[in-house]
């Protein structure tokens, strides 16, 4: 009879309790006021998909949010107090995404919080945001993640929107005479949101999609995809997806003897792409943020000395750089800068909507993915401009000149 | 009455966690405990029971998931009447799965219990024009009682009153005429149809109504997270929920409740301690599976029957001793 | 509708996948046949083969050394495992055991995860070596080699199932336990062998995979499930069911991405199993035996 196990059971419900308390003492308490601060350190929350499917982009903007703390603590603080800044790894799990961020908001009293690198485990914060009234800035590529404004007032993004690399690549891909293509995306939500608005962009710029596969993130093997691409002929290969397995794409693309130009999303931007490819790389386009090709762009340019500084950090420090670390480096920095411009009060909740207000009202801020303007219709800051074309030769970087 | 005090005190402690414990963090996972525990009720019931593990859970917690938020968002439906679709319908598709599979002897629900879960799963990302796809169903309205909107602290309330139902519900059934059978089915099921009992049906009503138990906590995790992609439906959930039952003890209950406190808490305090040893990302999720796999691995060698089972035995053993010790302490010679 | 000119393609990615899953297969059907276990740590032997082998070849040792290496670590930590983990557990449920080696799969994983990372690793073993044109079909490399090493795999297993009397032992003890046990065979010793032997195949499985597809450490979960799925689809009961088993899954898999739509790849597989499990339950080949009351 099960009320024999009961005794045993309330006991082990205090077990639980206690277990549960020890870890919400492990929890860093609201510290008092220093006279004459509001806060004795300043607190912001980042929560980056560290493990898991998304850590070839948790991994690096985590490493770069940090560099931003580490900076900002060097040149004194924010205003002369200390940046606190609690990382936390959802392990590419959308619930998990949720708890830290009910954690940092609840226990750690955060006044924003960064994050989280893909869209899935980003659009899972925002109803919890929406209600906690904090700002969230995200480094992941979905365009739904700010839309529609003003519901997602609390709800900003630094990577460019999948839309506007689309229309970059589609744009070079008229420019080059290529007037029928196929697409093939991963089946998660990066992907998804991607197909949305290749269909919206493509016919609006008189491009004809004659076929569309997808793929899982951790298959293995994409030949039969592109058995059924190539039988339709198309003018070129549009691929949305990450590495692992764009980089397996394009070496199935080669062994088929695939023929016509390879086009791929701003996630094939890190060196892992081009290891994994195994030499099959070459000939591969894409648009995305500057970085990659940093040391090609025009000395004129703005955003060259704040990307070579950036690069210098980063590689001296961690390896190779990566678009995905420069988001998490942005979105930290975007935080900073409008906590520069906060007159803080020291009451967390009104705190946090001045804190939003500032972000809002950024314009023209020098970031390593692109000029960042916010606006209340503009949470993404950036646009198509901000993008470049870059092609792989010789298993390098190479900046198409425009 | 005054026997039954333990369960009491228990009650109590649910009852008062969030005021004790008073943070969002917390209440978001006793909120999380009692959705998956409505879950594992069900399962340990199937499996302590019936005998038949389910790997497909999940799909039903989907189901119920799904249907809530596409009954509320696309079509306006009030979220009670969504979630009885809910429940409605992954009892269909129990019947569906399990008369089939449950005539098979073996592992076979097990089986098509898995590549059920796989199927849901992938349909789920393929018909995006009504699941919203990888992408995930957002803007799934909160609940409401009597007008009145249910926030977080109400909800864990909600939540918890739904775990005592399911508790009490299945308490009646595994203490009815039923239960028998169910119990002489455990032991051995040939012996059991000797007997007349038509194992097959029993065992498909347990596999519905843990399907039912399912969708229901499903629904409660739709309008709590309000935002869900099939990501949070996959197989490893399901394994999660099957580890949760067997660890917490089969054809208990209270090992149902207990499983899952037990993972959940174990997972958590993981995550909280083992950044302060280990700095290192990757070493930290690292350690948090090797230590979990490690004690699951252990757990099963020396309780079998699972947490339940093991205080069970415990408490047994100090009955034994104490009414050794009262006998001994009347001088009876021997 | 495709054509079926893009058959042979079709065809010979999924014969290269399948033979992968067959190798998986054989190793979870050995296991339950002479102890009952159904293992999910199998998954899990072609991943420490993969990444075993990965991390010799990037010391600086030569592929094949590395390869026969990597494949003497696994069946020594296979030896281990069934001597720790199952051997005291044996006498518990089908139940239990399986949650066992799910709580096993789960340590291994962690370990993995320590040591090698979340990054993917190649085993560029095959550069710029030019793909075969046959039957209308491009042919890798890594594909061919797969294929073979599958079939002497194989062959080998037969050699030692059939011709040595230690095989003759271990089938004994997978047709009836209890009468072997009688005729002198030491059950839990032929536990310690279906678990080295399932490793050493496992281990090979997951060498010969990672030119194709990339060795990560969480790799061995989908392994295991499609291993076991192709093992049912085979009946359970024998290696040679357990090979058409995993051939069939593979090409239904690659049939199905090519005719119906990549999005249905997985769907159609799963549904296979559902449709032959209600249809027919022996499995494509063979009888399975019932469960004892």
């Amino acid at each position: 009879m099960p009320r024999k196990n009961i005794p045993f059971i309330f006991l082990f419900l205090i077990a639980v309790s206690l277990s549960l308390a020890a870890v919400g003492c492990g929890q860093r308490a609201a510290q008092p006021a220093a006279p004459g601060k509001p806060y004795q350190t300043i607190k912001v929350g980042a929560i980056f998909d560290v493990t898991g499917t998304g850590s070839t982009l948790g991994v690096p903007a985590e490493q770069s949010a940090r560099m931003v703390v580490e900076k900002i603590n060097a040149e004194g603080g924010i205003n002369g107090i200390p940046l606190e800044v609690v990382f936390l790894n959802n392990e590419s799990v959308e619930d998990r995404s949720v708890l830290a961020f009910n954690r940092l908001v609840g226990e750690d009293k955060v006044l924003a919080v960064a994050g989280a690198s893909q869209s899935g485990t980003t659009l899972a914060m925002v109803p919890a945001a929406t209600e906690a009234e904090v700002p969230l800035v995200s480094a992941a590529a979905a365009v739904s993640i700010v839309e529609p404004q003003p519901d997602r007032r609390w709800i900003f993004k630094v990577a460019p929107n999948d839309s506007h690399v689309i229309s970059r690549t589609l744009q070079h891909m008229l420019d080059n005479g290529i007037k029928r293509i196929a697409w093939l995306s991963v089946n998660n939500a990066f992907g998804h949101s991607g197909k949305k608005q290749l269909e919206l962009l493509a016919p609006q710029m008189g491009i004809e999609v004659v076929q569309t596969e997808t793929f899982e993130a951790q298959d293995a093997d994409m030949r039969v995809q592109l058995t059924r691409i190539n039988a339709a002929r198309p003018d070129a290969v549009f691929v949305w997806g990450l590495p692992p397995a764009a980089s397996i794409i394009t070496r199935n693309f080669r062994e088929l003897g695939l023929k016509m130009p390879l086009y791929h999303s701003h996630g094939v931007g890190s060196r892992r792409f081009l290891d994994l490819a195994e030499g099959t790389a070459d000939g591969v386009m894409f648009a995305i943020g500057p970085l990659i090709v940093a040391e090609q762009i025009a000395d004129a340019h703005l955003q060259k000395p704040v990307l070579l500084e950036y690069i210098r950090l980063f590689e001296g420090k961690h390896g190779p750089r990566s678009t995905f670390g420069a988001h998490g480096y942005d979105a930290m920095m975007l935080i900073v800068q409008a906590l520069k411009n906060t007159t803080l009060t020291g009451d967390v909740t009104k705190d946090r909507a001045l804190l939003r207000d500032e972000i809002e009202k950024i314009q023209d801020y020098v970031g390593i993915g692109g000029i960042f303007s916010f606006s209340p219709t503009d949470h993404v800051g950036l646009n198509a401009e901000d993008l470049v074309m870059v092609r792989v030769e010789n298993n390098e970087w190479k900046l198409i000149a425009e | 009455m005054l026997r039954k005090w333990p369960l009491f005190l228990a009650v109590i402690l649910i009852l008062l966690f969030p005021y004790v414990l008073d943070s969002t963090y917390f209440r978001t996972i006793g909120i999380f405990i009692g959705i998956r525990a409505i879950v594992v009720i069900g399962l340990c019931l199937l499996m302590g029971y019936a005998g038949q593990a389910s790997l497909g859970q999940a799909a039903f917690f989907a189901l119920g998931a799904y249907t809530s938020g596409i009954l509320t968002v696309h079509y306006g439906f009030p979220p009670w009447l969504a979630l009885l679709a809910g429940i409605f319908l992954a009892a269909l598709v129990a019947v569906a799965i399990g008369w089939p599979a449950l005539k098979l002897r073996g592992h076979f629900l097990a089986l098509a219990t898995l590549s059920f879960g796989l199927i849901v799963y992938f349909l789920l990302k393929q018909w995006s024009d009504l699941t919203g796809g990888p992408s995930g169903l957002t803007g799934i309205p909160a609940l409401s009682v009597a007008g009145m909107r249910l926030r977080a602290g109400e909800y864990y309330y909600l939540v918890w009153a739904t775990v005592a139902l399911v508790a009490w519900l299945s308490y009646n059934i595994v203490h009815s005429r039923i239960g028998r059978s169910l119990r002489a089915i455990h032991d051995s099921e040939v012996a059991a149809e000797c007997l007349g009992m038509d194992t097959f049906r029993l065992k498909l009503q347990l596999f519905v109504l843990s399907a039912a138990y399912a969708a229901l906590a499903g629904s409660l995790y739709a309008h709590f997270v309000r935002f869900f992609s099939p990501a949070a439906f996959g197989f490893k959930v399901s394994v999660e929920f099957a580890i949760m039952a067997a660890l917490g003890g089969m054809a208990s209950i209270s090992g149902g409740l207990l499983g899952v406190a037990t993972v959940t808490v174990l997972t958590e305090v993981l995550r909280a301690v083992v950044p302060q040893v280990l700095p290192a990302a990757h070493a930290v999720a690292a350690v948090e599976i090797t230590t979990f796999g490690v004690i699951l691995v252990v757990i099963f060698i020396f309780l079998p029957d699972g947490l339940a089972g093991g205080l069970k035995e415990l408490r047994a053993k100090l009955r034994a001793r104490a009414s050794y010790a009262a006998w001994q302490s009347k001088g009876v010679k021997h | 509708m495709e054509g079926l000119a893009s058959l042979p393609q079709f065809l010979l990615v999924g014969l290269t996948l399948g033979s992968i899953y067959a190798l998986v297969a054989i190793g979870f059907v050995l296991i339950y046949n002479v102890t009952g276990v159904i293992n999910f740590t199998q998954g899990e032997f072609c991943m420490l083969g993969a990444m075993l082998s990965v991390t010799f070849v990037r010391q600086g040792i030569h592929v094949v050394p590395a390869a026969l290496l990597a494949v003497a670590a696994v069946v020594l930590f296979g030896a281990l495992l069934e001597r720790a983990a199952i051997n005291p557990a044996r006498k518990a449920t089908p139940l239990t055991l399986i949650f066992i080696t799910l709580g096993a799969a789960t340590s291994i994983r962690g370990v993995a995860l320590l040591f090698f990372g979340t990054e993917p690793y190649t085993l560029p073993i095959f550069h710029n070596a030019r793909p075969l044109q046959l039957a209308g079909a491009t042919v890798t490399w890594p594909s061919l080699t797969a294929l073979a090493v599958a079939i002497v795999v194989v062959f080998l297993l037969f050699l030692l199932l059939e011709r040595t009397m230690t095989g003759k032992a271990l089938r004994a003890c997978m047709v009836n336990k209890l009468a072997a046990q009688l005729m002198g065979i030491n059950p839990q010793l032929m536990s310690l062998l279906a678990f080295t032997l399932s490793a050493a195949v496992g281990a090979v499985a997951g060498i010969i995979i990672t030119p194709i597809t990339l060795a990560v450490y969480d790799m061995g979960l989908m392994l295991s499930l499609k291993g076991f799925i192709a093992a049912t689809l085979g009946g359970l009961a024998s290696a040679p069911g357990a090979i058409v088993g995993g051939l069939l899954l593979g090409v239904l898999e690659a049939l199905g991405a090519g005719y119906i739509g990549s999005g249905y790849k997985d769907v159609a597989a799963f549904l296979a199993l559902l449709v032959v499990l209600f249809v027919r339950p022996d499995g494509i080949i063979g009888a399975i035996r019932g469960e004892r009351v």
